[in-house]
């Protein structure tokens, strides 16, 4: 009975009367036909000397021109290579193996590459490497037309020749000057390039080199440092654990570097009947939190003092910090983690170096396997120190250069006023960038640096596991690395490329072949180190910890989509709907519904589903900035979250400038702010938020889940149950009856995706892999208000009640009658505040009894005998009656056309941006109703692939874009007609069900029921 | 009447076979080789470094097919420095036995060239001259039977029933003209594509079947359209030719022309007048063995040598006697035969009575009218006796007749709707586009005369999604050498244009063609050519699927691109075309491994051996669209 819940997507539904539910549940296209917008002007109308006759003349006459203008075809100039490279046969892929370091995320990858243009990234698996959003989306930032094409001089092009010379001869007035140089970078984890800034050392002296973190990670760094005696990154091996505890660290999204979510998905999915139990006590709703257990929401400042109390328990040491509303459920945590001893783990992401280094302490004493304290990994370097330092020595005077790489601070800085002040007192400033941006615009020498896809380089992502990275195009402008600069500036003649090998050659690889690491991508290098920890007086931690608290406390936060805001101006990222509020294209301060109450601010639904949202004023430390609020449940009390990132102005397409500039509240790279005042304002803030979008329309069951004792000890018809229907007046499983006769479908391929909801952790890399691969076009805020937008595959998140299930189903069932259900409703409410979380990857179900299929006038969706529901675009003629008739609301109608239009400016409206899309994929017209196809272009070229060499197709060899980017093992693709493939099995497990199974649409996409584990200890 | 249609049909049958056998011969001589081809292309090719028996430069090729396999010989002679390069173990093994002479690629041999000259290295006898009678065409034959059988309808020069057939041969294959004289109808009704484009562009007159030529006979009607006059009406007048001259050219051709050009440098330097240069005494020394001329310290061989990376090849097998002779022939220069042409034949059209070709569409005509008259008849007979109108007005009475009146304007507007239909339908269909290329490339010299594989230049279409425009480069791998026109003219072009032409490729890549080497430096411009075949975006086709997997020839879509000089669309390329495909096309489950598991079942399921690409799912939208 477990998985008969209530759920809801957003607040508004829950509301008695909400006439814009009510619509929308009606109408599948919110918005009509404008007909008003010329039909309802009577007087110009009236006035107009055109009548009816006389338009449909013109229109007779356009139509004739038209038609006749059509018959002449266009020249189409077909341009060969005058010297074809021997690698690249036109219309053929080819795929390298290279790593993405761009200072915040870091990534093995295999790049696609089309007539020497990269067009798709894919997570090098063979590496073990993993992608997120951002990693999928990086290649499109290639392609930015607003990125710096020329090297510059305080504005003006230069030479690289006169750079190169001005530059090295200030560098020697400085070193005369005995001035010292500062190279300030973002996290830099390349052994070679650090050889190169020693170089620089040797050849100019007093060189000093500043690691910077828009984002920072330096108190953690500097705990492991106090503990282990190495300024790294601890790893953590969450597929270990039984019990992880979490304090305020969003693991599945940034914190220290991201990635854990392959290990937490591992141990997540039920085996053998167990799976780990995680909690997590945060106060911002962050993706770590929506898939936890037990989520327990409090205040920043509060979070500290659950983490002392929580050490003080398991130590058994005096309590000296009270937790007022948590302190039973701190207890109880910790007594979970006693029983799970040496399997448990603790992390915490309070940027506080006593926070952090009691998190080490408290794992220490649990004997913690979980944590690796060898492998770590070099992913944040950052020193919030020496940034300091360096600010206040280039105001004093004490610096005669900075140079400055892969770094925005002018940007990222909260004092970056007091930064640009002393660029002003230094002899030489210098900053290498790929993009136009804020500290581009402030130096004296910008110098156009080209994209990670276009340069050399290496990088150690984690201790001993060496990666390489290699250009997959020719440079597109006139760029030039940091390392080459470097290696002229020192007198070194020789390419970075030759310097690169030669010291792979002589330092790390050890006589194995250069062209099999490039060819891997990774090298690792073995090693047997023990490292031990130093003595740390944890009672002095405990005496220096602080709390500062207020009335309303800040937590700041990346977003999954845009991370530290490096990639503002790439569109994907803008339009990509964060998984937990569903809001693209913006940020905003989210508030408890409690707090907005009180402070009377609301957001509200327009007329057309979109959400609007009341200003605020909030002075944080003295900084104020307007912004706009969106209530999110699941917030603490008392907390607000903004996300870090946004808010970019230089660089960036009109479009791309959108949000608030977080990090000018980030004082002291602290990610808790107190002392927080709000002040409502005047105006309104309009939303792009998908979460009332297509919603179900009333048909529930969508999401099944249960616990992991029903799991285990009852039957899976109890939890995974068939809905009945009646047939001749019984009861009978939905699945057992057909409207139609059934095909055979058992010779040939039958293609089958299989979701996990518990392995997907919603980071939503898949939603941009689709994106990539198909060439779906980027909408638009305005667009987005209106429902319209196109992403094929959507990770739609419920939220419902937290606490038990048999609660809500009493609920639910005595709710009958008006009265009942103004109570139900009333009492569901009230979880809102803290509810648990779902997510549920949709795309188009491609079932075998297709609605969409049996309404289409023209025959333009069809189903073809592997299982895909196929869309023949040239025959579609736009009536929408598909998408009216789709149960799942997965088909995308093409109101504009989006290439070419200057009205959408992103990246299929310039030359550059368009050269990734994907050959192999039409770009469609106006008109025209799109969907997911299966990936139908992979599958056909795996077969091809296939049949070319004369073999039957391996085992797993299909994949789809999203089952290729998922790096949880949640989306799984495969030919349930060849046994070995890993989806025939998942298709028979006791966990699969189909949506909406009552439809009887028998979809090929098969969903697996989500379980939690309510174990308490 | 019944006699005759039982006869055509019989007619038919046996034509039928008789041409299923000549194709099944032809095809059996191709599979065997003509060791007559294969020892003028050996003596022209293969001769400069190797014997027959002995070793020369290269080893001996004397019953070389018995210890290596055809298949590899082909790519081994089209391509050697290739296949070394691919790493094929048994070329590297070849190479390294014989001291890392590279063997120079012949890419300009086709396969059945290569045929032809592994079936002389057989050292098998030539066959008796049979084929080479066949060939030897009796003009006065032919002219005799084209006046007697073809004159009714079809003149040389200028359309009378039927085309124009003079240079038909140019324009047709030979055994599609055999067959299509023999029988048309069923030439036609076998769904030959080129036959039912005949038809149509003749306004659908059929042609009646000629049943009672032999191949012979119509080989000498064929001979005489082509323009060729019967042998006793003209007569060669050749110069005195000396027979030492001739074995001269005999020897250079087979010994010296893979690396010499008479004029123009080539691999070696220009021969022609060598004697005036050097004195002949060294030169016979030179010839023999340079390298032992060079060793004995002679100053002239060695400054020579050193020019030079490259070394020339020994001929110790030359006696004294050839020497003498090759040298002569170096002084005297190519000996151009002067063909003296008396006029005799009388260019005289004879006109029998009509083909009986024109009577079914006359009996069709009359037999309609008569129908039409007797509807006629019918409505207004009755009037006539109701006396309504006047008898003699017949016309009058057609006119104002309501049926016909009703008859008319249906068949006008199903008439207007169906023209209007076939208008729209054609809308976008491009076939015969030939749009004007930038270079005037012609494929009939590169395919047809030079017969160059199609995948030589199109080599991605076996691996791609495109057939691949060649790249410069490729262009350069014969261009290196070829650097003027020598064939037959064409399209009114005059030579010196077409050698321009070919210039245009060295303008692209930088080219010295008197140098022989890359410009340094030269800023290369890629040629636009214009794309001839388009087809929407919407559409996924891939060559690959059909050239590797499916096995296709290119010209089953493409048509006859080895008779087109300016390359134009065949195939109209519309969905029709391709599903018409799709639907007859059966699909060789047994070949290919991909479909082991797949045949098994449906042989299970339906008890076939072959389905056809629409069955395997080859009609689905998706499967082209997306």
């Amino acid at each position: 009975m477990a998985s008969n819940k209530k759920y809801w997507k957003s607040v508004e539904e829950l509301k008695e009367n909400s006439s814009i539910v009510d619509t929308l549940k009606n109408n599948e296209f919110v918005e009509e036909i404008p007909t008003d917008e010329f039909l309802g002007n009577k007087e110009s109308l009236e006035t107009s000397s055109t009548t009816r006759r006389d338009f449909l003349k013109y229109v007779g006459f356009t139509t004739a021109a038209a038609s006749l203008a059509s018959c002449e075809g266009p020249l189409v100039k077909s341009i060969p290579y005058i010297i074809k490279p021997n690698d690249i046969t036109p219309g053929v892929a080819e795929y390298y193996a290279t790593t993405m370091a761009d200072g915040f995320d870091f990534a093995n990858i295999l790049v696609k590459v089309r007539e020497g243009r990269p067009i798709k990234i894919e997570p090098n698996k063979e590496a073990n490497g993993s992608t997120n959003a951002r990693v999928q989306a990086s290649v499109l930032s290639l392609y930015d037309s607003l990125r710096l094409k020329e090297p510059k001089a305080n504005g003006k092009a230069i030479s690289w020749v006169d750079a190169d010379s001005q530059i090295i001869s200030k560098l020697n007035e400085v070193k005369e000057a005995g001035l010292s140089i500062a190279v300030l970078t973002g996290t830099c984890a390349s052994p070679s390039t650090k050889k190169l800034i020693n170089n620089l050392n040797d050849t100019y002296g007093n060189v000093n080199h500043v690691v910077y973190d828009a984002v920072s990670e330096s108190a953690a760094l500097d705990a492991f440092e106090t503990m282990y005696g190495t300024r790294v990154l601890p790893d953590y091996h969450l597929e270990k654990a039984e019990v992880i505890v979490s304090i305020g660290a969003d693991f599945l999204g940034d914190w220290q570097g991201g990635g854990f979510e392959v290990g937490y998905s591992k141990g997540r999915v039920p085996q053998n009947g167990k799976m780990s139990r995680h909690i997590q006590i945060e106060s911002n709703m962050t993706l770590t939190g929506a898939n936890a257990d037990k989520r327990l929401m409090v205040k920043p400042s509060e979070q500290l003092k659950a983490l002392a109390r929580l050490y003080a328990t398991l130590t058994g040491g005096a309590v000296t910090m009270e937790v007022t509303p948590l302190t039973e459920t701190v207890s109880n945590a910790a007594k979970q983690l006693i029983a799970a001893g040496s399997k448990a783990v603790v992390v915490t992401g309070i940027q506080n170096k006593n926070a952090q280094l009691l998190a080490l302490a408290i794992n220490k004493v649990l004997n913690s396997e979980v944590i690796d304290v060898v492998a770590t990994k070099n992913v944040r370097k950052g020193s919030d120190a020496s940034v300091a330092k360096l600010i206040s020595d280039m105001n004093n005077g004490a610096i005669g250069a900075v140079i400055i790489n892969n770094s925005n601070p002018v940007y990222s800085l909260p004092n970056s006023a007091e930064f640009v002040e002393g660029l002003k007192k230094v002899k030489l400033s210098v900053a290498f960038s790929i993009q136009d941006n804020e500290t581009a615009n402030a130096v004296q020498y910008t110098l156009a640096s080209p994209h990670y896809l276009e340069s050399w380089g290496d990088v150690v992502i984690k201790k001993g596991q060496y990666s390489l990275i290699q250009p997959t195009i020719s440079p597109l402008f006139n760029t030039r690395q940091f390392q080459e600069a470097l290696l002229t500036w020192t007198g070194n003649t020789s390419s970075y490329y030759d310097f690169l090998k030669e010291s792979w050659d002589t330092e790390i690889l050890n006589g194995t072949s250069w062209n099999q690491a490039l060819h891997d991508g990774i090298f690792i290098v073995e090693s047997n180190e023990e490292i031990s920890s130093l003595e740390v007086d944890i009672n002095a931690v405990l005496g220096a910890l602080k709390v500062e608290s207020s009335d309303f406390e800040l937590a700041l936060y990346t977003k999954t989509g845009m991370g530290d805001g490096q990639m503002a101006n790439n569109p994907w990222l803008q339009e990509f709907p964060d998984p937990i509020t569903r809001t693209s294209w913006d940020n905003y301060l989210t508030i408890s519904k409690a707090d907005a109450e009180k402070l009377g601010v609301t957001n509200y639904h327009v007329a057309n589903g979109a959400l609007n949202g009341s200003l605020v004023e909030m002075t944080v430390n003295g900084v104020s900035g307007v912004l706009p609020i969106l209530i999110q449940p699941g917030q603490a009390k008392g907390s607000l979250g903004l996300a870090l990132g946004y808010g970019r102005k230089q660089g960036l397409k009109q479009e791309m400038q959108t949000g608030i500039n977080g990090y000018r509240f980030y004082k002291d790279f602290n990610n808790f702010q107190s002392n927080v005042t709000l002040k409502v304002v005047a105006g309104e803030h309009e939303f792009a938020c998908v979460q009332l979008q297509n919603t179900l329309m009333g048909r529930g069951d969508i999401i099944k889940e249960t616990t992991i004792e029903d799991y285990n000890n009852v039957d899976s018809k109890e939890w995974n149950k068939v809905p009945m229907v009646s047939l001749d007046h019984n009861e009978v499983e939905a699945t057992t009856v057909d409207l139609w006769d059934s095909f055979d479908r058992s010779i040939g391929h039958h293609f089958n995706l299989s979701i996990d909801l518990n392995a997907c952790t919603g980071c939503g890399a898949c939603v941009i892999a689709c994106h990539a691969e198909n060439n779906v076009p980027v909408v638009g805020k305005e667009e987005i208000r209106k429902s319209r937008d196109m992403h094929w595959l959507r990770i739609d998140r419920y939220y419902s009640h937290e606490e038990d299930f048999a609660g809500d189903n009493e609920l639910k069932d005595n709710g009958k009658g008006a009265l009942g259900f103004k109570i139900a409703m009333d009492a569901l409410e009230h979880p809102s505040e803290n509810p648990s979380v779902a997510f549920q990857p949709v795309m188009c179900q491609h079932c075998n009894h297709a609605p969409c299929e049996t309404v289409c006038p023209v025959a333009a969706t069809s189903h073809g005998r592997q299982g895909q529901n196929q869309m023949a675009y040239n025959r579609c003629i736009g009536t929408r009656y598909c998408a009216n008739n789709c149960p799942y609301k997965v088909r995308r109608f093409n109101w504009f056309n989006y290439p070419n239009n200057s009205e959408f400016d992103y990246n299929m409206n310039d030359d550059l941006g368009k050269m990734v899309l994907n050959p192999d994929v039409v770009v469609r017209s106006r008109g025209v109703m799109e969907k997911c196809s299966m990936c139908i272009q992979m599958t056909q070229a795996a077969i091809l692939k296939a049949k070319k060499e004369g073999r039957p197709v391996n085992t797993n060899e299909f994949e789809t874009a999203c089952s290729n980017a998922c790096s949880t093992g949640a989306m799984v693709f495969g030919d349930i007609n060849h046994k070995e493939d890993t989806v025939t099995s998942l298709v028979e497990d006791k966990r699969a069900y189909h949506l909406l199974e009552h439809v009887g649409t028998k979809p090929n996409v098969v969903y697996h029921v989500k379980v939690r584990n309510t174990q308490e200890a | 009447m019944k006699s005759v249609k039982q006869h055509s049909q019989m007619s038919r049958l046996i034509v039928g076979s008789l041409a299923l056998i000549l194709f099944f011969s032809i095809n059996l001589v191709a599979q065997e080789g003509n060791p007559v081809n294969g020892e003028k292309l050996f003596k022209s090719t293969c001769a400069a470094c190797h014997k027959l028996e002995g070793k020369l430069l290269g080893p001996a090729l004397k019953g070389i097919t018995e210890i290596r396999e055809q298949k590899w010989l082909i790519s081994w002679i089209k391509d050697s420095p290739g296949m070394i390069k691919s790493g094929d173990k048994l070329a590297i093994q070849v190479f390294e036995e014989n001291n890392k002479l590279p063997m120079i690629a012949n890419p300009q041999l086709s396969d059945q060239d290569i045929i032809d000259i592994l079936a002389y290295t057989k050292g098998e006898p030539a066959p008796v001259k049979e084929v080479s009678s066949v060939q030897e065409n009796d003009v006065a034959n032919g002219e005799k039977l084209f006046k007697s059988t073809c004159a009714a309808c079809h003149k040389l020069e200028g359309k009378l029933l039927g085309p124009a057939l003079k240079g038909i041969t140019e324009k047709r294959e030979k055994d599609w003209l055999i067959s299509w004289i023999k029988d048309s109808p069923a030439l036609i009704k076998s769904g030959d594509k080129l036959a039912n484009e005949v038809f149509k562009e003749n306004f659908m007159l059929p042609m009646p079947p000629n049943a009672h030529l032999s191949d012979k006979d119509i080989t000498d009607i064929l001979a005489y359209t082509s323009g060729e006059k019967a042998a006793a009406a003209g007569d060669v007048v050749s110069q005195e030719v000396d027979p030492a001259v001739k074995n001269g050219e005999q020897i250079f051709k087979t010994n010296c022309a893979a690396c010499h050009k008479l004029e123009g440098k080539l691999i070696g330097p220009e021969l022609y007048k060598i004697g005036d240069k050097r004195d002949p005494e060294w030169l016979k020394a030179w010839i023999l063995d340079n390298n032992a001329l060079v060793a004995s310290g002679d100053k002239l061989a060695k400054e020579v040598a050193d020019s030079t990376p490259l070394v020339m090849t020994p001929f110790p097998h030359l006696s004294d006697q050839d020497l003498d002779d090759l040298l002569k022939y170096l002084a005297v220069g190519d000996v151009k035969e002067v063909v003296a042409l008396t006029a005799t034949s009388k260019d005289e059209e004879i006109f029998n009575e009509p083909g009986f070709g024109v009577l079914p569409t006359l009996a069709l005509t009359i037999l309609a009218f008569i129908l039409l008259s007797l509807i006629i008849a019918a409505t207004t007979n009755k009037k006539v006796e109701e006396g309504e109108e006047a008898t003699g007005s017949m016309l009058k009475s057609i006119i104002f007749n309501p049926f016909v009146r009703f008859l008319l304007i249906i068949f006008l507007l199903l008439g207007g709707t169906w023209f209007l239909f076939g208008w729209l339908m054609q809308i976008d269909v491009n076939e015969g586009y030939q749009p004007i290329q930038p270079i005037a490339f012609s494929h009939a010299v590169h395919a047809g005369d030079n017969k160059i594989d199609c995948q030589y230049c199109h080599s991605s279409a076996k691996n791609s999604k495109t057939s691949g425009i060649p790249s410069v480069n490729v262009c350069m791998n014969c261009h290196k050498t070829i650097s003027e026109y020598k064939g037959e003219l064409f399209d009114g072009h005059s030579k010196e244009n077409l050698d321009k032409e070919i210039q245009k490729i060295y303008d692209a890549v930088g080219w010295d063609k008197n140098e022989m080497k890359y410009i340094e430096d030269y800023e290369q411009k890629p040629v636009e050519w214009v794309r001839v075949h388009n087809l929407a975006d919407f559409v996924y086709y891939n060559h690959s699927q059909h050239v590797t997997v499916a096995g296709l020839d290119c010209k089953t879509c493409h048509g006859p691109v080895e008779t087109m000089h300016e390359m134009k669309q065949f195939s109209p390329l519309t969905m029709s075309w391709c599903i018409d495909c799709h639907r007859t096309t059966q699909v060789d489950l047994t070949q290919n491994g991909y479909y082991k598991n797949i045949h098994d079942q449906l042989a299970n399921k339906y008890g076939v051996e072959k389905v056809t690409a629409a069955q395997m799912g080859g009609l689905e939208c998706a499967k082209c669209h997306y």
